[in-house]
Order: C-alpha cells, then structure tokens, then sequence
C-alpha cells in the first residue's frame, strides 16, 4: 500500500479508492480504539470491529450509488 | 487511662477533622497544580501528537495518536493532498487551514513531505487533503483527552 502511495506521488500508477479507504479506516479505527478503551486487548477488538463496520458502510453505500453512477 | 487519647489532650474527633482539613488543602493544592498543568500538557499534545499523554505517563495512547496521527498526515503529504494556507480568503478553505493546522509539527512539515506541492487535479490528491485534515482533527482529540486527563476528570 506504501508503495502504491509512493507511486501516486511520483506521478505512477493511482492508489484505488479502495485501498485510500482501507488505509483511512485503519488509522481512525486505531486513533478511535485508542480514544475510547483502556486494555490493549479491548482496542485490538475494537479496533477490529470499527474497521470492519467503516468497510461494510462503505461497499454498501458504494452500491447504493451504484444506480446513480451513469 | 484510654489508649485511645492523645497525649496533647485532643480527643479523636478533634484529630480526624484536622486529618480531613490537612486532606481538603493537600486536595485543593493538586487541582490548582493540575490547573496549571493542563494547559501546558495540551500544547505539548497539540504540537507533538501523543506527547501530553506522554507527560502524562500514558504509553499507550501516546504510541497509537503518534502513530495514528502521523501515518495520515504522512500519507495525505505522499498523496499531494492540499496544505490549506491560514491566508485563505474564503470561509471553507479558512475551516480546511484550521483542519490542517490540528496536526502540529505535521503541519509545519508538510513542505518537508511534499516538496513537489498539492496535487489535486488527481484522485489521489484529494485523498489526500482529507487525510491531512482527518490527521488534525484526530490531533485535536487526543489534545482534549489529554486534556481532561491532566485535569483529572478522565480517568481511563
């Protein structure tokens, strides 16, 4: 993911939006994992379940859209 | 004779209240200390991300806002994200400059990290700017955490 990142920059090849999107929802599920539980092993699950869901939310809004695409 | 009594003559009853005064003061004396402790704790977490909770001894959460904080500001500069300038003349880009300037010493990095500049004529330029603005308003949570936590209203 860094390297397509790394790309983009340069001008190369396009980071996907799904890979954008997977890189956003891991970093705020960390930072909302970390905000909101206090053991580690409660924000590993959280964040887990937070990434999962910010996923599911996406793919299902993205084909929700899908009618109005064209 | 009773055990019980103390040698100057004060009874217990006597003795506990001067224990609870002794403990009011030293209590009154903590919270003016942390008054006076917090802001700094929140300017230290506002310009490095995760270094009030650092001050305030919370590994953790230091680790995972530095961590978090950085790796999308990082990202949104490597993408070519717009770095919204406070010279801004209209009222959005003045709320995108205010976005952006939460992630502190990213902000004042992001010539370092995108020495071509902003990019947004592609999609990943725009990914982007929502990552450097996502990193400042994760920033200026973990400030207000560590906020309450220096003044000891937040106690996880």
């Amino acid at each position: 993911m860094w390297a397509e990142i790394a790309s983009a920059r340069n001008g190369g090849s396009q980071i996907s939006h799904l890979a954008a999107m997977c890189l956003f929802a891991l970093l705020i599920s960390i930072a909302i994992a970390g905000l909101t539980k206090r053991t580690a092993l409660e924000r590993v699950k959280y964040a887990a379940s937070c990434f999962l869901k910010f996923l599911a939310a996406a793919i299902a809004i993205g084909w929700l859209m899908y009618p109005f695409s064209r | 004779m009773n055990n019980d009594q103390p040698i100057d003559g004060t009874s217990p009853s006597d003795a506990l209240t001067h224990e609870s005064a002794v403990d009011d003061s030293s209590a009154t004396e903590r919270a003016t200390r942390r008054d006076v402790v917090a802001p700094f704790i929140a300017v230290a977490a506002w310009i490095v991300p995760g270094l009030g909770h650092l001050a305030l001894r919370r590994w953790g959460r230091a680790l995972i806002f530095f961590l978090a904080v950085g790796g999308l500001a990082i990202a949104g500069y490597l993408l070519r994200g717009n770095v919204f300038s406070p010279r801004a003349g209209d009222p959005f880009a003045m709320l995108g400059f205010f976005a952006d300037f939460g992630s502190g010493i990213f902000y004042f990095l992001s010539r370092f990290f995108e020495s071509a500049g902003p990019d947004v004529s592609r999609a990943a330029g725009d990914y982007g700017t929502r990552f450097i603005a996502a990193a400042g308003i994760v920033n200026l949570l973990s400030v207000f955490d560590a906020y309450e936590i220096a003044l000891g209203r937040r106690t996880m």
